[in-house]
């Protein structure tokens, strides 16, 4: 049976993507009064650094950073232009968008980290000589900025690249999470019978084509009397294919609830033999072992204080099966008891009845608005009534 | 054209004629969340529905009414309305609640301490001092 591990081990964020370089500019004062003080320089060069070696503040002492590797000095040169052209349009008023103007950094993953910093040069660096600095950050204009960067849709994707252990939606149909459930049974107690123990608490691939899912679900699995059971399949093939692979990293999945749908499993589940859902899950490594991987598989959890009671997989089956409590009264009622709702003298409503909506059944809110209209006074019903005063000075109000 | 009679308008003696029952409308509130309604709850979801289907001429409005205890409003053809509050109560228990408000008349509950009460006049009629042989002091 081949087994083809396609996913990637779930893991949390890669560390590379969290390492975001900076870009400011600084640039010449334009307020009046600068101008009238400083003659307005013609001349721009800009320099790069390193982002080991970026400087947060300005000062006389420190020396600007050479750069210290070819591969910065190229996008200096590529970048340098796009700068000045920058802070010209800052100058005359059109869009600063770091977008528009194609300055973005390379996209790691989903997460595009923000252009690199560029800085204005120092004073000893401009030729001008009439050049110079400003001393306060009145009248500066502000070009580009990453304020917003992580709010733009482009520069991250929602879904991210975290691969949780449990699925992204949990499996509520009976007869697939049976059928995880089977699987994970044979392939627990396949890994026993091979005598791998230790790969019981081991992460397990998702990936199977549905042709050997079929072929393992329709295992002649039975559970004997004296606690032995039958697998009827080679459990060589099925442990084989439970060691994870890290070299098959390629997306896809084709996990349980994809590849099969309910009838087919339905229809299996008329072939299986009923002894195996005697079989026992007394021992606490295969007990775990099966959770983990029906967790992994449906996203059903089975909860703590029920799991010393789950000892053989028709316990196990009861908890995973049962449905989710509801929320609401209301929630239930629509559920489980719609004779209550054809019942033509019972209404039921989802929200608390409130005076506007008792107004309202009776047709008598329009009255009173017309009223209200002839009065002068805003017909929004009790909604617009403001709360008791103590309430919104406790809260800190006035 | 023959000579009628005028009509009279006809006197309510519930129980003779038509019977017509008093509870016209019941409101049932209940809480998501607080443990007093965990009867209430029980009582919608188990009894209300059969409940219903026996008394027709009784209309239902069941709503959340959250962070309050459960309550059952009993309103009246009189126009005047009964409200029980139920909290804590079992679901057979808040169904006994519902009966009594289901009898209720919608008047106010008086003393009665005289055997038989009758709003028809009595057949001896009404005694006069002025008529009959009177008697002699």
């Amino acid at each position: 049976m081949r087994r083809i591990p396609r996913l990637r081990r779930p893991s949390g964020l890669p560390s590379t993507t969290t390492n975001v370089s900076r870009t400011t500019i600084q640039i010449q004062c334009r307020h009046p009064s600068c101008q009238r003080q400083r003659p307005t320089v013609t001349t721009f060069s800009t320099t790069f650094s390193p982002p080991s070696l970026n400087r947060l503040y300005s000062s006389d002492r420190q020396q600007t950073p050479a750069s210290s590797s070819a591969p910065a000095q190229e996008q200096i040169q590529e970048l340098q232009p796009r700068v000045a052209d920058e802070i010209i349009s800052a100058e005359t008023g059109e869009s600063l968008d770091w977008a528009d103007e194609g300055l973005t950094a390379a996209r790691e993953g989903p997460y595009g980290a923000p252009p690199q910093r560029v800085e204005a040069a120092r004073e000893n660096d401009v030729a001008d000589p009439s050049y110079l600095p400003a001393t306060t950050a009145e009248g500066l204009r502000k070009v580009g900025g990453l304020a917003d960067w992580w709010y733009r849709p482009d520069n991250w994707d929602v879904t991210g690249d975290f691969i949780s252990f449990r699925p992204r939606e949990k499996v509520v149909d009976p007869v697939l999470i049976e059928a995880a459930v089977r699987r994970a049974v044979v392939e627990a107690l396949a890994l026993r019978e091979v005598g791998s123990d230790d790969e019981l608490v081991a992460v397990w691939p998702m990936a199977m084509s549905k042709s050997d899912l079929l072929g393992l679900l329709n295992w002649d699995v039975k559970g004997t009397e004296d606690g032995r059971v039958t697998l009827g399949g080679d459990p060589s093939a099925v442990a084989e294919g439970l060691r994870w692979k890290d070299e098959d990293t390629s997306a896809g999945s084709d996990d349980l609830a994809e590849t099969l749908t309910s009838e087919e499993v339905s229809a299996l589940a008329e072939t299986w033999h009923p002894s195996w859902k005697t079989i026992s899950l007394t021992d606490p490594r295969i007990r775990f072992a099966v959770t983990k991987r029906v967790f992994q598989l449906t996203g059903q959890l089975v909860p703590d204080h029920q799991l010393p009671s789950t000892t053989t997989v028709q316990a196990l089956l009861r908890v995973l099966k049962k449905p989710p409590k509801s929320a609401t009264l209301n929630e239930e009622i629509q559920k489980r008891h719609p004779d209550l709702l054809e019942l033509p003298n019972v209404t039921v409503a989802a929200k608390r009845v409130t005076r506007g909506d008792k107004e309202k059944a009776l047709g008598r809110f329009k009255i009173m608005q017309e009223e209200f209209k002839k009065r002068d006074i805003p017909g929004l019903g009790h909604g617009y009534a403001r709360k008791g005063k103590e309430v919104r000075r406790l809260k800190g109000g006035t | 054209m023959t000579v009628r009679a005028l009509e009279r308008i006809s006197v309510g003696q519930n129980g003779l004629g038509a019977f017509i029952l008093q509870c016209k409308k019941m409101d049932i509130h209940y809480c998501d969340q607080s443990g007093s309604s965990r009867g209430m709850n029980a009582f919608i979801k188990s009894q209300l529905s059969k409940f219903a289907s026996l008394h027709p001429q009784i209309e239902f409005a069941v709503s959340p009414r959250p962070r309050k205890h459960p309550v059952l409003i009993g309103h009246y053809i009189n126009g005047k309305q009964k409200s029980i509050c139920v909290k804590n109560m079992d679901s057979l228990q808040v169904l006994k609640k519902a009966e009594l408000l289901r009898d209720a008349s919608g008047e106010k509950t008086k003393r009665v301490n005289k055997p038989i009460t009758s709003i028809n006049e009595s057949v001896r009629g009404v005694w006069s001092p002025y008529h009959g042989k009177g008697m002699p002091v």
